[in-house]
């Protein structure tokens, strides 16, 4: 079956997570084909994993103040600030079996493409073990992974144009979180694509495009009627819920 | 009902929160977060459940004989500490 690639979407945070799961539900199905998504966050929002404390990660008060939404993840990894404008948000949703098993593995190959597509816009990145990725030492990328119901879930964000002051606001970083690594401040810790290359934003979705989809089969496609009312349940049911935001 | 907190940023991986509840004598919760991966992720109310019970002060090699018994039976991937970091750090934080 041929890949589905879905062009960005502005979405809001209960609607991107809800949107990864109900295609990760019709994926596992077989109701949908495997799908390579890329979205935007609108508003701007943090998603936290899904084993952290959001009262330890987020400043709330900041969040309200600056009409940032807040959202946990079904995937584990750290807190993420998703600035509307400044970056830009992928999700490869696949049956299981078209997916390396060994977890480092599979990061390889799915930040690999971003490696790739980075290359193209002639930025040179690396992958630094488990999740990340870095450009001159500096964070340009994280991303998360699991696997359920026989379905593999691998999503991820790119920094674009990011200001770390909003990004550093939002959230709480503390010292211990920094302890082992050589960096001045928090603000050293990431950098985004404008900083290294003049290029547009819709030149950088072309270029993950070309790359993600690279020695595959793939058509453009949108999401299904069925994968639409899911993620509108799952918003109810789970994404909007305090008792899931606040579960830790 | 007495509670301690601990963390822990292991080297070359994530970083590491215990919240223990306890009286004088036993474990009643150990709450864990932080920014690592678990596969299963239901997988850490399992890690969690072992601690519930323990002596007061737990041992360490108690803890990680336990948690990695139930990492062994629950087919558990933890990525960014290892069950070694952890009875450290709870135990660590009875110290």
């Amino acid at each position: 079956m041929k890949w589905r690639v879905v062009d960005f979407e502005y979405w809001n945070a209960w609607m991107n997570m809800a949107l990864d799961e109900a295609i990760g539900e019709a994926v596992g199905s077989g109701r949908s084909p495997s799908t390579i998504r890329f979205y935007g966050w609108n508003p701007s929002a943090v998603s936290i994993g899904c084993f952290q404390s959001i009262k330890d990660e987020v400043d709330l008060e900041a969040c309200r103040r600056m009409g940032v939404d807040i959202v946990r993840r079904r995937t584990g990894g750290g807190a993420v600030y998703h600035d509307r404008e400044g970056e830009i948000t992928y999700s490869v949703i696949a049956p299981e079996e078209m997916v390396q098993k060994d977890i480092n593995k599979a990061y390889e190959t799915i930040c690999g493409w971003i490696v790739d597509a980075l290359d193209l816009m002639e930025i040179t990145a690396n992958i630094i073990p488990i999740n990340d990725i870095l450009v001159e030492g500096r964070k340009i990328s994280g991303s998360a992974q699991t696997r359920r119901g026989g379905v593999f879930l691998q999503h991820g964000t790119l920094l674009y144009n990011i200001s770390p002051g909003k990004m550093f606001s939002v959230l709480k970083v503390g010292c211990t979180k920094i302890s082992d690594k050589n960096i001045a401040s928090f603000e050293d810790r990431v950098t985004s694509i404008l900083r290294h290359a003049k290029i547009s934003k819709d030149k950088v979705l072309q270029e993950l495009r070309r790359s993600f989809t690279k020695g595959k089969e793939w058509e453009a496609g949108v999401y299904t009627e069925e994968e639409r009312r899911r993620a509108r349940q799952l918003v109810v049911e789970r994404y909007s819920k305090d008792e899931w935001n606040f579960s830790r | 009902m007495q509670y301690i907190t601990a963390e822990l940023k292991v080297k070359g991986g994530k970083l590491v929160r215990v919240r223990v509840a306890f009286d004088e004598s036993i474990v009643f919760q150990v709450q864990i977060t932080g920014d690592f991966f678990i596969h299963p992720e239901e997988g850490l109310d399992a890690i969690e459940n072992v601690f519930i019970g323990m002596r007061v002060p737990p041992s360490p090699s108690e803890i990680e004989r336990l948690v990695n018994e139930v990492v062994t039976r629950g087919n558990m991937k933890i990525m960014g500490f290892s069950p070694n970091d952890l009875a450290a750090l709870v135990a660590g934080a009875f110290a």
